[in-house]
């Protein structure tokens, strides 16, 4: 009794085993790639095969700093971001607004229609935005890089301020009229505390977005528009792996950052798309 | 062949610092249909689900046909389970649904049909057999869910709460349904259920539960006219406590002073004064005992029998 | 008065809406009207018509490798990562230790930038990188494996940066399937292997295929992960930006080739919502 006991809880255990091998090499299959980025950053003389660089320097950090210029294109792409926020936002409350207060005929398809931009590859109609663009002179300028990212912002900043609206209980305005506020102070006292919460989730899943946008920036920016991104791209094209990997990890480090803050208010599925079945 | 079908020794479950099953000890004979019966929280159906062995017991054995099955998977224990929200598998017909038993025992297509069909005439949904779990109504599906329980004939029926989610008319119709299925196929069941009117009316025996513990186990008859605890009394039927003073007693009946009771005995109809709970006296002859007396009300038309 | 009443909250709603739908119309609709137009029209010129872009771009022995490449890594990836996070949502859903852990990695690879991840992959997998150095320990392995620049390399990338998409449909779906059905199949005498292939994959099925409907298509349109770890291979999406790479920039040309590619997807889209609907019947 007691062998078969242990047999079965040896196979529950490999079970086990198994189960958290498994979790392991998912874990280093994701983490991995970043690690290598880090250590190529602060590797000096790492030739031949070796595990670790022999030595460890900030050197190409400097560098970046100082040839590249990255600290005028880090700025560029706060800029473009802001921006963009803006944007998104501003157009991302009244759209949002409607679809969470209002009963409209079709909603679900409309949705649908919205994320479209998202769900089709940018490269799609980013040519015809480029040409767009070049014929309004918008290329390369902060405000036409930004604008072509809202076509991939607005979608999340409607998502996530529909549900937002859609939240805010008609009852709670109610009272707040019966306790005697006027719609100015029930505006600043009421409404805007419940829905500051859901702005600024919008705000930085849209701030993210865009200052990870590649595609589309690569087709609207100019030498006075060059967002991290594109300098990241253009630097893996020269071939030097350490300063790209130096500039690879000051781009990276604000989106982990977020991801990691925002992490327990959010449901996964709306970082990654919000496609509700099909 | 063991007597018992179903015999629980001991078995303990616990969710950390909450002892679900303490301790109990539970004998189903062969072929009856015992109920275990009890408010939520009892422990009634953790103890059923240590029947089927979707909970190990932390202590205790399980013991089913004369075999330890404590550490046998569920799906190699030969049972039928009905559950309270059907349970039907979405994605297929009614004839899947109750063909899946068969299916998974690599049964023949020709055995598979004919199994079927007779489950379904059993149950008289045999036009239904093309049909969907969502096309039906509750009381059709949970007669689906009878039927794909005892389609292969298992040795023991588990129904957990199995007609909590019907409307009252309807409960009662299947009650009898299921009664007379069982009865039919004579099969040991196991009923769980916190309705007493239903397990009054189902069961040949009845396990109340309290807290984790049997308090008593009983033919319906015994659990009403001779509860033997506190909780029993007052979980079935309804009572009055009157407390009192042991004035005399004999090993089966007990006399208490009338001058206690403020009414005379003779003025309350049909009553019976019943020891509740045990006296606090080793000597049941002595006067200073201190024992609870009941009064049973008439008996109520719940009864249905 | 009535009728104005009435008509009021509806004007408001449509103003409402009226930004978003300007973005819609501005930065997408019209862009791919745009495209349209251009892509029919002779290179570097302003009006006249024509389909030699398409005509030229079709008759190319190449284009059928382009776009039987791009297929290829698009259906393989969304394959592989079905399999993967199936695999991946069936452990998680057990609650092991340190689950949240593992969900928020799952997103990791939507939430950096594809061409980070890329390049992070390009330095792990090649012939300096670890997993080289680990498998040159084994003593059947002479010289370091070519895994970046290949199609087998390829599809890991998009797996890779694809998979989420997946994984969180089919986690959600995974975690509404009532319990009781599953323990139904159980007193059935079903074992595990049993359960998993006769209940719960048909019925998660839906979830996994809705979610593997955004792999395909963010796959099919894989740009900056090709880009840079594509090497001789060149999807439809590298195609299309190669046009504009050339000087002077070959618009129509590009255009051509991304009305191509959107073509594709619709119909491909099409069919794969044809598939869904009919399981569930």
């Amino acid at each position: 009794m007691t062998l078969l006991r242990q047999y079965l809880r040896a196979i529950v255990n490999a079970r086990k085993l198994l189960t958290y091998t498994f979790l392991l090499c998912f874990a280093l299959a994701i983490y991995l790639p970043f690690l290598m980025i880090v250590l190529r950053s602060v590797g000096k003389g790492w030739f031949g095969k070796l595990w670790l660089p022999p030595q460890l320097t900030l050197d190409w950090y400097r560098w970046a700093v100082e040839v590249t210029n990255i600290v005028d294109i880090t700025k560029n792409t706060l800029i473009i971001a802001g921006l963009a926020v803006i944007m998104a936002t501003l157009i991302g409350i009244p759209t949002g607004w409607a679809f969470g207060r209002r009963r409209i005929p079709g909603k679900e398809l409309l949705m649908s229609t919205i994320l479209l931009p998202r769900m089709i590859p940018p490269i799609a109609y980013a040519l015809g935005v480029a040409q767009i663009f070049y014929r309004l002179h918008l290329i390369n300028t902060h405000f036409g890089v930004a604008l072509s990212h809202v076509a991939v912002c607005a979608p999340y900043a409607i998502l996530v301020l529909s549900a937002t609206f859609e939240g805010l209980d008609e009852r709670v305005l109610e009272a707040a009229a019966v306790c005697g506020a006027n719609p100015l102070r029930t505006f600043f006292h009421v409404i805007v505390p419940l829905i500051l919460p859901g702005i600024l989730s919008s705000m930085i899943f849209t701030f993210t977005t865009s200052y990870n946008e590649f595609t589309l920036t690569l087709l609207t920016y100019g030498k006075d528009t060059v967002t991290l991104p594109v300098r990241t791209y253009l630097a893996i094209g020269e071939g030097y792996w350490e300063v790209t990997s130096a500039m690879s990890v000051i781009l990276v480090i604000p989106s982990l950052i977020v991801l990691f803050l925002i992490q327990k208010q959010v449901a996964p599925e709306k970082l990654v798309g919000g496609f509700k079945g099909v | 062949m063991p007597d018992e079908m179903i015999e629980l020794r001991e078995v303990t479950k616990r969710y950390g610092d909450l002892v679900a099953n303490d301790a109990i000890n539970l004998k189903v004979r062969r072929g009856e249909l015992m109920t275990l019966l009890g408010p939520s929280g009892c422990g009634k159906t953790t103890a059923l689900r240590c029947i089927t062995g979707h909970n190990i017991p932390d202590e205790g054995e399980v013991w089913i046909d004369g075999q330890d099955v404590t550490h046998v998977p569920t799906h190699r224990r030969e049972l039928g389970m009905v559950f309270q929200n059907f349970a039907l598998f979405p994605h297929m017909t009614v004839f899947d649904n109750v063909g899946f038993p068969l299916m998974i025992r690599h049964a023949s297509k020709a055995e598979r049909q004919e199994l079927v069909t007779e489950a379904l005439r059993l149950i008289h949904m045999e036009q239904y057999a093309g049909h969907y779990p969502r096309q039906l109504s509750g009381g059709q599906q949970q007669r689906v869910g009878l039927a794909r329980a005892l389609v292969y004939r298992p040795k023991v029926l588990l129904l957990d709460e199995p007609l909590s989610n019907l409307d009252a008319k309807l409960r009662e119709e299947m009650r009898f349904e299921i009664r007379d299925l069982i009865d039919r196929l004579g099969i040991t069941a196991v009923y769980v259920t916190h309705d007493q009117a239903e397990a009054l009316a189902l069961s040949d025996r009845v396990a109340v539960m309290n807290a984790g513990r049997i308090e008593q186990v009983g033919t319906p008859d015994e659990i009403y006219d001779y509860p033997q605890s506190r909780f029993v009394a007052d979980f079935i039927g309804l009572s009055d406590f009157v407390a009192g003073t042991l004035s005399a007693s004999t090993p089966t009946r007990a006399r208490p002073s009338s001058r206690r009771m403020g009414w005379r005995s003779s003025s309350v109809p049909r009553q019976r004064w019943q020891r509740a709970g045990p006296c606090s006296s080793s000597s049941a002859r002595t006067t200073s005992a201190c024992c609870q007396f009941l009064t049973r009300a008439a008996p109520t038309s719940s009864w249905a029998w | 008065m009535k009728r104005g009443a009435k008509a009021r909250p509806v004007l408001v709603t449509l103003l409402m809406l009226l930004p978003g739908w300007a973005i819609f119309f501005g930065l997408f609709f019209y862009p791919m009207m745009v495209t349209v137009v251009r892509s029919l029209r002779p290179e570097g010129e302003q009006v006249g018509w024509t389909l030699e872009h398409y005509v030229r771009f079709l008759s190319e022995p190449r284009a059928r490798d382009v776009i039987l490449l791009t297929f290829v890594l698009s259906v393989a990836s969304t394959l592989c990562s079905i399999a993967f996070s199936l695999v991946l949502c069936l452990v998680l859903r057990r609650k092991p230790r340190g689950h949240r852990f593992f969900r928020l990695t799952m997103l990791v690879p939507r939430v950096v930038p594809g061409l980070i991840g890329a390049l992070g992959l390009l330095l792990l997998l090649g012939s300096r990188g670890w997993v080289n150095l680990f498998l040159l320990q084994f003593p059947f392995i002479r010289e370091p494996v070519q895994i970046n620049y290949t199609i087998p390399g390829l599809i890991l990338f998009y797996t890779w940066l694809y998979f989420p998409f997946t994984a969180v449909t089919t986690l959600s779906t995974l975690e509404s399937l009532d319990p009781a059905i599953e323990e139904a199949a159980d007193v059935a005498g079903a074992n595990r292997w049993q359960v998993l292939r006769h209940v719960i994959v048909p019925l998660i099925m839906p979830g996994i295929l809705a979610g593997s409907i955004l792999t395909f298509m963010a796959a099919f349109g894989a740009f900056s992960i090709p880009l840079i770890a594509g090497g001789n291979y060149r999807p439809l999406a590298v195609e299309i930006y190669r046009q504009i790479d050339f000087t002077p920039a070959r618009w129509s040309a590009a255009s051509a080739r991304a009305m191509i590619m959107a073509l594709l997807q619709v119909i491909f889209l099409t069919i794969y919502m044809r598939v869904l609907r009919r399981p569930a019947a």
